[in-house]
C-alpha cells in the first residue's frame, strides 16, 4: 500500500516519502529502546561458547617461545615473555634533557620511575607521533628494567621455534644486534637479553661546563 | 532729266498735269453747254411762252368780242345772260394769259401797255354796252358794238400780231445763238482732247523710261534670289528715288537673306542632330515609361497585395488586442501568485532555520555519544592492557597459570570486541557527523535558496508587476494599433485606388510618349527636310 502511495504521490512530493522517513524513524527508536533482541544475545552467546570450547592447538612438535606481539611503525614485533615485566599505558611522559633522541622520557608506573625507549630509533623505522593510545612494554632483567614505546600491544603468543629463523642474511648492522629470528608469517622476534644487556642503552652522561 | 525726282512726285506730277488738262477741257464744256442751256431755257420761258400766250389771248379777246356781238343781238333777256356770263369767263383767261406776255416779254413794254390801253378802253365801251342792254336799249348796243368792231378790235389785233411777231424773232435768235455755241465749243473740246491725249503719251513714255530699267535689274535679282542663288551682286543706281531705295534695300535683303541662310543653315544642322537626340531621347522615354507602366502595373498589384495583409494584420492587431487583455488579468493573477509565492518562501526559510537548529542540537548529541564511546574505547584499551598483563602474569606463573591465560585471553577477546563495537560506533558516528555536517550545509544552501528564492520572488513580482504595466501599456498600445489598422486599411484603400488612377495615367502617359516618340520621328523628318532645302541655297 505504503509503495503504491508513494508512487501515485510522487510526482506531487518531489521524491520525499515522508511517511516512509516517519517509520524508518519510528523503527530506529523502537530498536534504540529495546537493544539487541534475546535470539541476537543468544547467537552471540553461543558463538562465544563455541570458541572457548575449541581445543587450543597442539603443535608438540617441539619446544614453544611464549612471545609478546606488538606493533611498530605497521611491523610486528615480538620479544619473550622472560623479559617482560608488564604493559602499560603511556601517560604522563616527562622528557628529559641532555639524553640521546632513543630515549623519550620518564614515567611513572606505580610509584617506580622508569625511562622508556624508542626502539625505532634502532632500527629507522618511520616516526609515527606519540599520543595516548600508545603502550610501554616493561622490560625485566639482569638487574635492568625500562620500558619500549609499541604502537599497539598484540598480545601474548607461543611460536614454536622451529618457525623462528635466527640466521637472516639480509638483517645487517644494529638489527642484527637485537634480533633473534624472523618467523614465517614476518613476525620480527626481538632478543630481550642483548637489548638489556647493551651498553648503548644505558645512557650514562655529565653535563659540563 | 526726271531721276532725280521722286517717282511719286513723278506720278503725281504727271498726273497732275492730265487732270488739269481735263478740268479745262471740262469746264469750257460745261461753260458751253451752261450757255446752250440758258439759251434753250429762255426761248421756252420768254419767245415760246409769249407767244402762245399771247396767242391764247387773241385767241379769248376775240370770243369775248363775239360774245358780246351775241348778247347784243340775243333775243331775251336769259340768252343775255348767258352769253354775258360766258363773255366774263374769257375775260378772265384773256388777263391771266396778258398778265404772263406782261411778265415775260423781252422785248419793248410799251407794246404790252398799248395792248392794255386799248382793252381798257374796249372794256370801257363793253360796259356801256352791258348798262345799254340792261337798259334795253338794244339799238344803242348795236350801234357801239358796231363802233367797236369798226374802231377798235383792228387796233388790238395789230398790236397783239407786232407782240407775236417779236417773240417769234427773238426764238429765231436764240436757237441761233446756241448752234453757234455749240459748235464753237465742239471744235474747241476736240482740239484739247487731242493735245492732251499726245501730252499723256509724252508722260507716260518718259514715265516708263525712267522707272523700268531698274525694276528690270530689281526683277532679274529677285529671279536670281527666287531660285535660291544668293550669291548675286545687286547694282547700284546713282539716283535717289525709290528704286534706287528699293535697289538698296534689295542688297541689304540679299545680305540679310545670305547671313540669314547661313544662320538658317547652321540652325537647321543643329536642329536635325537635336531632332535626331530628341528621337533618341523620345525612344528611350518611350520604353521608360513602357518599363514604368510594367512597374505601375506589379505596383497596383503589390499594393492590392498589401492591401489584403493590412486586413489580416487588423485582423490580428484584434486578436492581440483581446490576447492583451487576457494577458493582463493573467499577469494580474500571476502577481497575486508571485506574492504568496513570495509569504510561503517566508514560512520556507521559518522552517528551513528550525531544521538547522534541529540537525546542530542533533549534532552536538552526536558529539556527546562520541565523548561516550571514546571513553568506552579506553576502558576498552585499559581491560586489553589487563588482559595482556593477566597473560604476562600467567606466562610467569607457567603451568598454575594456564586456565588464568585462557580467561586472560577471553578478556582480550572481549576488550577486542569492545573495542570493534566502539570502532563502529564511532564509524557510524563519523556518517552521522557526516550526514549532518551535510545536512546543516544543505539546509545552509536551502535557507540561502530560499532567501534567494525570496528575493527572486521579489524580484519576479517586481517584475510581474513591470509585466504587468507593460501588458497594460501592450493592450492600450494594441487597441491603438487595432484603430490604426483600421485606418491604414482605409488609407491602404485610397492608395489602392491612387494606384489605380496613376495605372492609367501611366497607361495614358504610355501612349503619350508614344505619341510623342511619333512627333520626334516626325521632327527628325522634318529637321532632314529642312536641312535638304537649306542645302538648296547657294551662298
Amino acid at each position: 500500500m505504503a509503495r503504491q502511495r508513494k508512487k501515485s504521490t510522487g510526482k506531487v512530493t518531489s521524491g520525499v516519502d515522508w511517511q516512509e522517513i516517519r517509520q524508518r524513524l519510528d523503527a530506529a527508536a523502537a530498536h534504540l529502546d529495546r537493544g539487541p533482541t534475546p535470539e541476537e544475545r543468544q547467537d552471540i552467546l553461543k558463538a562465544r561458547a563455541e570458541a572457548l570450547a575449541r581445543e587450543p592447538r597442539q603443535d608438540g612438535k617441539g619446544e614453544c617461545l611464549d612471545v609478546l606481539e606488538f606493533l611498530l611503525a605497521h611491523e610486528r614485533y615480538a620479544i619473550e615473555m622472560s623479559w617482560v615485566g608488564e604493559t602499560i599505558a603511556l601517560r604522563d611522559l616527562t622528557s628529559v634533557p641532555c639524553t640521546p633522541p632513543f630515549v623519550l622520557g620518564l614515567v611513572n608506573v606505580r610509584g617506580r620511575i622508569m625511562s622508556v625507549v624508542d626502539i625505532k630509533r634502532f632500527f629507522d623505522l618511520p616516526e609515527k607521533g606519540i599520543s595516548d593510545l600508545n603502550k610501554v612494554i616493561i622490560i625485566r632483567g639482569r638487574g635492568m628494567e625500562f620500558g619500549i614505546l609499541a604502537d599497539t600491544v598484540c598480545g601474548v603468543r607461543s611460536l614454536p621455534l622451529a618457525e623462528v629463523q635466527t640466521s637472516l642474511p639480509t638483517l645487517t648492522g644494529i638489527r642484527e644486534e637485537y634480533l633473534k629470528g624472523v618467523t614465517s608469517e614476518r613476525l620480527v622476534v626481538l632478543d630481550g637479553e642483548k637489548l638489556i644487556t647493551d651498553g648503548k642503552i644505558v645512557v650514562h652522561g655529565e653535563i659540563g661546563d | 532729266m526726271l531721276g532725280s525726282l521722286r517717282i511719286r512726285t513723278r506720278l503725281l506730277g504727271s498726273y497732275a498735269i492730265i487732270v488739269a488738262l481735263m478740268i479745262i477741257t471740262g469746264a469750257y464744256a460745261l461753260n458751253s453747254l451752261s450757255f446752250v442751256a440758258s439759251r434753250t431755257t429762255e426761248l421756252y420761258e420768254h419767245p415760246f411762252t409769249v407767244r402762245k400766250n399771247i396767242r391764247d389771248a387773241n385767241l379769248n379777246f376775240t370770243k369775248m368780242a363775239y360774245k358780246l356781238k351775241d348778247a347784243v343781238y340775243a333775243q331775251g333777256s336769259v340768252r343775255v345772260h348767258s352769253d354775258l356770263k360766258e363773255m366774263a369767263a374769257f375775260e378772265k383767261e384773256f388777263e391771266g394769259n396778258m398778265q404772263v406776255v406782261k411778265e415775260r416779254f423781252l422785248g419793248k413794254a410799251s407794246d404790252v401797255d398799248a395792248i392794255y390801253k386799248n382793252y381798257e378802253d374796249w372794256k370801257r365801251l363793253r360796259d356801256q354796252i352791258v348798262a345799254a342792254l340792261e337798259a334795253n336799249r338794244h339799238d344803242t348796243a348795236a350801234q357801239s358794238v358796231a363802233g367797236l368792231e369798226a374802231n377798235l378790235l383792228p387796233v388790238m389785233e395789230k398790236d397783239m400780231a407786232d407782240v407775236f411777231t417779236f417773240a417769234d424773232n427773238k426764238a429765231a435768235t436764240f436757237y441761233k445763238e446756241s448752234g453757234e455755241a455749240a459748235r464753237r465749243s465742239y471744235l474747241f473740246i476736240l482740239v484739247l482732247e487731242i493735245s492732251e491725249v499726245i501730252f499723256a503719251i509724252i508722260i507716260a513714255v518718259l514715265l516708263v523710261r525712267s522707272i523700268i530699267p531698274p525694276l528690270s535689274q530689281a526683277v532679274r535679282v529677285a529671279e536670281r534670289v527666287a531660285g535660291g542663288d544668293l550669291t548675286v551682286e545687286v547694282p547700284t543706281t546713282p539716283g535717289h528715288d525709290e528704286l534706287g531705295t528699293l535697289l538698296e534695300t534689295f542688297r541689304r535683303m540679299v545680305e540679310n537673306l545670305r547671313s540669314q541662310t547661313l544662320g538658317i543653315q547652321e540652325g537647321v544642322n543643329v536642329l536635325a542632330a537635336t531632332a535626331g537626340e530628341i528621337l533618341a531621347s523620345t525612344t528611350q522615354v518611350a520604353s521608360s515609361a513602357a518599363e514604368t507602366a510594367t512597374a505601375v502595373n506589379e505596383t497596383t498589384v503589390t499594393v492590392e497585395e498589401v492591401k489584403q495583409t493590412t486586413q489580416l494584420a487588423a485582423h490580428k492587431a484584434g486578436q492581440v488586442a483581446d490576447t492583451a487583455q487576457r494577458s493582463l488579468q493573467v499577469s494580474q493573477h500571476g502577481r497575486k501568485a508571485v506574492e504568496d509565492a513570495v509569504q510561503g518562501m517566508n514560512r520556507i526559510r521559518e522552517q528551513m532555520e528550525s531544521v538547522a537548529e534541529s540537525i546542530v542540537s542533533l549534532s552536538e548529541q552526536s558529539q556527546a555519544i562520541g565523548e561516550i564511546i571514546a571513553t568506552v574505547n579506553d576502558l576498552a584499551e585499559q581491560s586489553n592492557l589487563l588482559a595482556v598483563n593477566a597473560a604476562i602474569e600467567a606466562a610467569k606463573a607457567g603451568e598454575h597459570g594456564k586456565g588464568f591465560a585462557v580467561v586472560a585471553q577471553e578478556v582480550k577477546s572481549l576488550a577486542e570486541q569492545s573495542k570493534q563495537a566502539t570502532s563502529q560506533v564511532r564509524t557510524i558516528l563519523n556518517d552521522i557527523q557526516k550526514a549532518t555536517n551535510a545536512a546543516v550545509m544543505a539546509t545552509e544552501q536551502g535557507s540561502k535558496a530560499v532567501e534567494a528564492g525570496e528575493k527572486q520572488s521579489a524580484e519576479a513580482g517586481e517584475a510581474i508587476r513591470m509585466l504587468t504595466d507593460s501588458i497594460s501599456e501592450s493592450a492600450a498600445a494594441s487597441m491603438q494599433i487595432t484603430s490604426s489598422s483600421q485606418q491604414q486599411m482605409v488609407g491602404m484603400d485610397q492608395v489602392a485606388l491612387a494606384m489605380e488612377n496613376i495605372r492609367e495615367a501611366s497607361n495614358l502617359s504610355v501612349t503619350s510618349t508614344q505619341q510623342a516618340e511619333q512627333s520626334a520621328q516626325n521632327l527628325n523628318e522634318l529637321g532632314q527636310r529642312l536641312k535638304r532645302l537649306v542645302e538648296q541655297f547657294k551662298l
